[in-house]
C-alpha cells in the first residue's frame, strides 16, 4: 500500500489526512494502477565526468562522486490512458489518480535505488533530475539515449522537450566513498523553499 | 535468382545476427549512430556482413536501424544517402564472400517516438519518415523491407502503410516483447498477429529484448494463431550491465540449443543483440536439418486493438455493442454535431463495463462532415478503451480514412454485392486488413429467400478470394427483417446464417433488434430471436449491451452450450442480482454511493459530493413539480459556492472540491431535460486549450469541470493545440472568452505565440491563462487579460465576464 501521506501531500492536503471519500478514491486508483501495469526500468553506471560539465549545480551535487548511476522508471502508455479515462468518467478521481502515480513513481525509484548492488564502502547521493537547479531540461534527450530508453522502456521526449509516457522518472545519483553524502530525507537539498509540494 | 518470398519456403535461410555490438567492437564511438558508419567506414560494415555470410547467413540486414530523416538531420546527410551506401555494403560483402545466393534485407528501425494520442508523433507524419526510407531501400536495389524492434503496434501499421505505399518488396516485419509477455504499449502476441496479417505481411515474428529462452513463451502463442511463416531473432539472452557496459551470457553452443525447440515453428531464424557470427554458425549447424514448418491456414477471424484481440472462432460468439450510432437518439446526435466527445465515450464505458467485445462506431447524420467526424470520434474512443472497434459507415471516403488510422485491425461494416461497394470497400480490406461484414444484398435490393442471399454471399466471398482476402475474415449478415413486415423474415434470416457457416464455411453478423421493428414489447422478440441466432451459428451479435435480457440470452446461450466452463462468466455476471436493474454506471464513480444519505438536501449531497445521489435526488425534485431555476438557485448553487468557499480558505481540496463539481454536474444533466431547449442551449461562452506542444491537460480538464458545474457553456479543443486552430474557431464560434494552459517552461513559448495571433486577428475576446510555470508577472507581460493561480479563480473571472 502507498504512503497516504505522499498522496494528501500531493494533492495538496500538506500534513492533514484525506477525508474518507478522498482516501476511497485513492484506493480505488491504486488497485486499479497496481493491478493492471508492470513498470518498467532501466539504469547504467557511468564516469561522473559525462555531467559535471553540463551544470553546476550537478557538479556541486556530485562533487565527491567518481561515478554515477543513470536510471530511468516509467508506468508506461497504460498509466497515461487510465488518466485519460478517469478524466473522462471522473475529475476527481483523475486528480487522486495523478497523486496516486506521483507518490507510486517516488516509492518505486526509492526502492529502486535503494536496491542497487554497490560495493563495500559506496554511498549514493540523493536524485539529481534534468531540470533541478540549473542542469537544464535540454540535457533530458541525451540522458535518454545513454540509457537507450526509447527501445528498453518506451520513454521518448516529444519535440517540446516532455517525457512521454508521462508518468516517467529519469535521474542520477552519485557513487560516493563518503556515508554523510547518502540522505534520504526528500526535497532536503533543494532551495526552492516556497514549493507548494515541499516535504519536510 | 529466386524471389526471395519462394527462396525462404524451399529451404531453411537464416538472417544475421547483432550488428550494432559488432561495430562498437570495431570501435564504434559511443554515442555515434551506427548507420554513419555505412558511409564513414564502410570497410568495417562490409566486415560485419561478410562474417555473417561467411558462418552460413544468406539474408543479411542493412546497417540503417536508424536512418530516417529526423534522426540524420544533425548529421547532414539524407535517408537515400545512407541507405544507398548501406545496401551497396551488403552487395559488396557477399562479393568478398563469393555469396551469389545472398539477399539484402533493408533495415528499418522504430522512429524513437512516441505516436498520438500519447506522444505527439502524428501518425501520417510516422508515415512519411518511413516512406522516404522504404523508397529509397526499392531504389538502391534491397531485396526485402525488414522492419524490426517495434514495440508499438500502431507505429508498426505506420511503417506497414509506408511500405506498401512506397515499394513493391515483400515485407517482413518484427516486434520486441519484454518479460512481461506484452509490447511497451500493452500488445500482446494475439493483437500482433492480428495487426499483421491483415496488413498482409509476407514474414513476421520477434526480435531483440528476450533470449530464447523467455521468448518461447510469446513465440508459441503467435505460432498457434498465426497463418503466415513466422521470423525468431532472439537476443544471446537478457542484457546485464557490467562495468557500464551490456553484456549478453548465452554462448554460441547455448544459443543453439535454446533455439532447437522453436525451430519447428520458425520459417526464418537469426539472431539480435549479443549474438555473433558463432552464434549464427552454431545456429545453423544444429537446426539446418530441421524441416521448415508447415504453416496451416487458420480458421479464426482476429480483429484488434492497439492492445487486445478478439477471436471469432465460429464456436464462441462475441457482443458488438450498438449503442454509438445516432439513428433515433437525439443526445448523442446533438453531441456528435457539437463535438462533445465525452458524451461518446461515456457510451462506451457503459457498453464496456457491460461486457460488450467490441463497439460499433456509426456517427452518419445528415449535413455531418462523416470522414473527419468517424476518425475524430474513433481516435477519441481508441485513447480510453482497448476494446477493438466495428467501423459502421456507406461512405468510402470515411471508411478508409478512419480505417487508415484505426490502431488494430478492426471489423469493417460494411460491404455488399453492389458493384460499387464491392469496387470501393474490398481494396481497402486488402490495403490495411479487418474483419468485413458482408451484407447480402444488392442491386436487386434484399432476396427473399435464403438462396438469393448465400448467392450474394458467393459472389462477395470470390471477389474478396481474388483480391487475396482470406475467407476466415469475412462475416455474412443475414440482414435482420422485421417479423411484423412477412411472417418468414426471421426464419429466412435464421437461415442465411446457418447456411452462410455450413455451406460456405464463412463467420457471421446480425444487427438482432430489427427483427421486433413495428410490435409491442419489443424486448420479448428481440430475447427469444437472438437465442435462435446464437444456435444458428451466429457469430457477431449487433446489440444494445445495456440491455440485461439480451446479455441475459448470451450469457445463458454461452453456459447451455459449453462455451462458459463451470458456468463462471455467468455466475459472475448474475449472483448476488435479483430482479432485472438498469445499467448502473461505472462502480469507481463514487465510492460514497452506497451510504446513507438519509434527510440530506441536494445541497449536502453536492456538498459532499454524492454523484448518483444528486442526480437521483434533482429528479425527485423535479418530478415532484418543483420549479427549475428553484432547485438551481436553491440548491446547487448554494452548494458549489460553499464548496468553492471552502477550497479558498484552505478548509478543503481539489478532490473534493472536484467531486462537487461533479455531483453538480450530474445533476444539472438531470434537471436540463425539464427545461426548455432555450434556457439550455446556445452558443459556447469559453475556449479551453492546452498550448501547442503541451501534451499535459488535467489542469484544463479540472478548470473545464468547474466551469461545467456553474453552467458555463465550455468548448474543449484538447491538447496541443496550434495557436491557429484556436483563433480561427474563437473567430468563427465567436467566443467571448479563451483559456490556455500551459505546464511547462518549455511549452510556455506556445502561450505567447498564441495570445499574439489572437490580439493580430483583432478578436473581441478576452484571454485567461493558467498552468504550473505561468505567474502573474508572466501573464502580465504576454498581454494576457487574466491571470488564473487556480481552478475557482477561472469560475470567478467567468462570473465577472458573463454574470453570476
Amino acid at each position: 500500500m502507498l504512503d497516504r501521506q505522499e498522496i494528501a501531500r500531493y494533492l495538496g492536503y500538506g500534513r492533514k489526512p484525506m477525508p474518507p471519500e478522498v482516501s476511497a478514491l485513492a484506493d480505488a486508483c491504486e488497485r486499479e494502477l497496481t493491478g493492471g501495469i508492470i513498470p518498467r526500468f532501466t539504469s547504467r553506471r557511468m564516469e561522473v565526468d559525462r555531467f559535471t560539465a553540463d551544470s553546476r549545480d550537478l557538479a556541486h551535487h556530485l562533487r565527491h562522486c567518481r561515478e554515477v548511476i543513470l536510471y530511468a522508471i516509467t508506468l508506461g502508455s497504460e498509466a497515461d490512458r487510465l488518466l485519460r479515462r478517469w478524466s473522462v468518467r471522473n475529475m476527481a478521481q483523475a486528480a487522486v489518480g495523478q497523486a496516486v502515480c506521483a507518490a507510486w513513481l517516488d516509492q518505486l525509484a526509492a526502492d529502486y535505488v535503494a536496491g542497487l548492488s554497490l560495493e563495500e564502502g559506496e554511498y549514493l547521493t540523493p536524485p539529481f533530475s534534468p531540470g533541478y537547479g540549473d542542469w537544464s531540461l535540454d540535457h533530458q534527450q541525451t540522458v535518454l539515449d545513454l540509457l537507450d530508453a526509447p527501445r528498453r522502456l518506451g520513454l521518448s521526449l516529444t519535440r517540446a522537450g516532455m517525457l512521454v509516457p508521462e508518468k516517467s522518472i529519469t535521474a542520477l545519483v552519485g557513487v560516493s566513498d563518503r556515508p554523510e553524502e547518502s540522505c534520504s530525507q526528500k526535497c532536503m537539498r533543494c532551495k526552492k523553499k516556497d514549493c507548494p509540494f515541499r516535504a519536510d | 535468382m529466386k524471389p526471395i518470398l519462394e527462396a525462404i519456403k524451399e529451404k531453411r535461410h537464416y538472417l544475421d545476427g547483432g550488428l550494432g555490438s559488432m561495430l562498437q567492437a570495431a570501435g564504434l564511438p559511443d554515442g555515434l549512430l551506427p548507420d554513419l558508419w555505412s558511409i564513414q567506414n564502410p570497410e568495417a560494415v562490409q566486415n560485419v556482413h561478410r562474417q555473417y555470410l561467411e558462418a552460413g547467413c544468406r539474408l543479411i540486414a542493412t546497417n540503417t536501424f536508424g536512418t530516417n530523416a529526423q534522426k540524420l538531420a544533425p548529421y547532414g546527410v539524407t535517408p537515400r544517402e545512407v541507405m544507398t551506401a548501406a545496401v551497396a555494403n551488403v552487395r559488396a560483402a557477399m562479393d568478398q564472400a563469393g555469396v551469389t545466393d545472398g539477399y539484402v534485407l533493408a533495415d528499418i528501425g522504430p522512429t524513437g517516438k512516441l505516436l498520438k494520442p500519447y506522444g505527439d508523433l502524428d501518425f501520417e507524419d510516422a508515415v512519411a519518415l518511413f516512406a522516404d526510407t522504404i523508397a529509397a531501400a526499392q531504389e538502391a536495389g534491397a531485396d526485402a523491407i525488414l522492419i524490426e524492434t517495434m514495440s508499438d503496434l500502431y507505429e508498426m501499421k505506420a511503417a506497414l502503410v509506408a511500405a506498401k505505399e512506397n515499394c513493391s518488396l515483400p515485407i517482413f516485419a518484427s516486434c520486441i516483447f519484454d518479460t512481461t509477455g506484452k509490447l511497451l504499449t500493452g500488445g500482446s502476441p494475439r493483437a500482433m498477429v492480428a495487426l499483421m496479417e491483415g496488413m498482409g505481411v509476407d514474414l513476421f515474428g520477434l526480435n531483440c529484448g528476450l533470449g530464447p529462452k523467455e521468448m518461447a513463451g510469446v513465440f508459441e502463442q503467435m505460432w498457434a494463431d498465426a497463418s503466415t511463416p513466422l521470423l525468431l531473432q532472439p537476443n544471446a539472452g537478457l542484457p546485464r550491465a557490467e562495468g557500464g557496459k551490456t553484456v549478453y551470457d548465452v554462448s554460441p553452443a547455448d544459443y543453439a540449443q535454446q533455439m532447437l525447440p522453436l525451430a519447428p515453428m520458425a520459417t526464418v531464424m537469426g539472431g539480435c543483440c549479443g549474438t555473433t557470427p558463432a552464434h549464427l554458425k552454431a545456429l545453423i549447424e544444429a537446426t539446418k536439418e530441421i524441416p521448415l514448418p508447415v504453416v496451416t491456414q487458420k480458421d479464426a477471424c482476429i480483429i484488434s486493438s492497439y492492445c487486445q484481440a478478439v477471436v471469432m472462432d465460429g464456436k464462441d460468439p462475441v457482443i458488438i455493442g450498438e449503442r454509438i450510432n445516432p439513428t433515433g437518439k437525439k443526445k448523442l446526435q446533438a453531441a456528435l454535431r457539437e463535438g462533445d466527445t465525452d458524451y461518446v465515450l461515456n457510451e462506451a464505458f457503459r457498453q464496456e463495463d457491460a461486457g460488450a467485445h467490441i463497439l460499433d462506431v456509426n456517427v452518419g447524420l445528415p449535413g455531418i462532415e462523416e470522414p473527419a467526424v468517424l476518425t475524430r470520434t474513433m481516435e477519441a474512443i481508441q485513447e480510453v478503451t482497448g476494446l477493438p472497434l466495428q467501423l459502421d459507415t456507406a461512405n468510402p471516403e470515411a471508411m478508409e480514412r478512419a480505417l487508415r488510422r484505426y490502431n488494430g485491425k478492426a471489423l469493417i461494416n460494411s460491404v455488399n454485392g453492389k458493384e460499387e461497394s464491392l469496387s470501393a470497400i474490398l481494396p481497402l480490406v486488402k490495403k490495411y486488413g479487418g474483419g468485413l461484414v458482408c451484407l447480402c444484398l444488392d442491386d436487386n435490393g434484399i432476396p427473399e429467400t435464403a438462396e438469393g442471399r448465400l448467392a450474394i454471399a458467393q459472389k462477395i466471398l470470390d471477389r474478396a478470394q481474388a483480391l487475396g482476402i482470406p475467407r476466415r475474415d469475412l462475416l455474412v449478415d443475414g440482414l435482420t427483417m422485421p417479423v411484423s413486415a412477412g411472417k418468414d423474415n426471421a426464419k429466412v434470416t435464421l437461415e442465411t446464417i446457418r447456411r452462410a457457416k455450413e455451406e460456405l464455411g464463412l463467420k457471421t453478423a446480425l444487427g438482432v433488434s430489427n427483427v421486433s421493428f413495428g410490435l409491442p414489447r419489443r424486448e420479448l422478440l428481440n430475447e427469444s430471436f437472438f437465442t435462435q441466432a446464437l444456435q444458428n451459428g451466429l457469430d457477431g451479435s449487433i446489440i444494445n449491451p445495456l440491455s440485461e435480457p439480451m446479455m441475459g440470452a448470451f450469457k445463458a446461450y454461452r453456459a447451455l452450450n459449453g462455451l462458459d466452463d463451470q458456468c463462471q462468466d455467468y455466475m459472475e455476471t448474475f449472483q448476488n442480482t435479483t430482479a432485472p436493474v438498469a445499467a448502473s454506471p461505472a462502480p469507481s464513480a463514487s465510492p460514497k454511493a452506497a451510504a446513507d444519505t438519509g434527510d440530506m438536501t441536494l445541497c449536502q449531497m453536492v456538498c459532499k459530493g454524492l454523484k448518483e445521489k444528486s442526480a437521483a435526488q434533482a429528479k425527485t425534485l423535479a418530478d415532484s413539480g418543483k420549479a427549475i431555476l428553484d432547485i438551481i438557485n436553491g440548491e446547487l448553487v448554494p452548494a458549489l459556492d460553499e464548496v468553492g468557499k471552502g477550497f479558498e480558505k484552505g478548509t478543503l481540496f481539489l478532490p473534493q472540491l472536484l467531486m462537487s463539481a461533479e455531483a453538480a454536474k450530474e445533476a444539472f444533466a438531470v434537471l436540463k431535460d425539464y427545461l426548455p431547449a432555450a434556457e439550455t442551449g446556445g452558443e459556447p461562452q469559453i475556449l479551453l486549450a492546452t498550448v501547442k506542444g503541451d501534451i499535459h491537460d488535467i489542469g484544463k480538464n479540472i478548470v473545464k469541470v468547474l466551469l461545467e458545474s456553474y453552467r458555463f457553456r465550455v468548448l474543449d479543443l484538447g491538447k496541443d493545440v496550434a495557436p491557429e486552430t484556436i483563433v480561427a474557431t474563437a473567430r468563427e464560434r465567436k467566443i467571448p472568452v479563451v483559456g490556455l494552459s500551459a505546464l511547462m517552461t518549455t511549452t510556455a513559448p506556445a502561450m505567447v505565440e498564441t495570445i499574439r495571433q489572437v490580439k493580430e486577428a483583432g478578436l473581441d475576446c478576452k484571454v485567461v491563462v493558467g498552468g504550473a510555470v505561468i505567474t502573474q508577472d508572466y501573464a502580465d507581460s504576454i498581454g494576457a487579460d487574466h491571470y488564473a493561480p487556480d481552478a475557482m479563480d477561472t469560475v470567478h473571472y467567468a462570473q465577472t465576464i458573463f454574470g453570476d
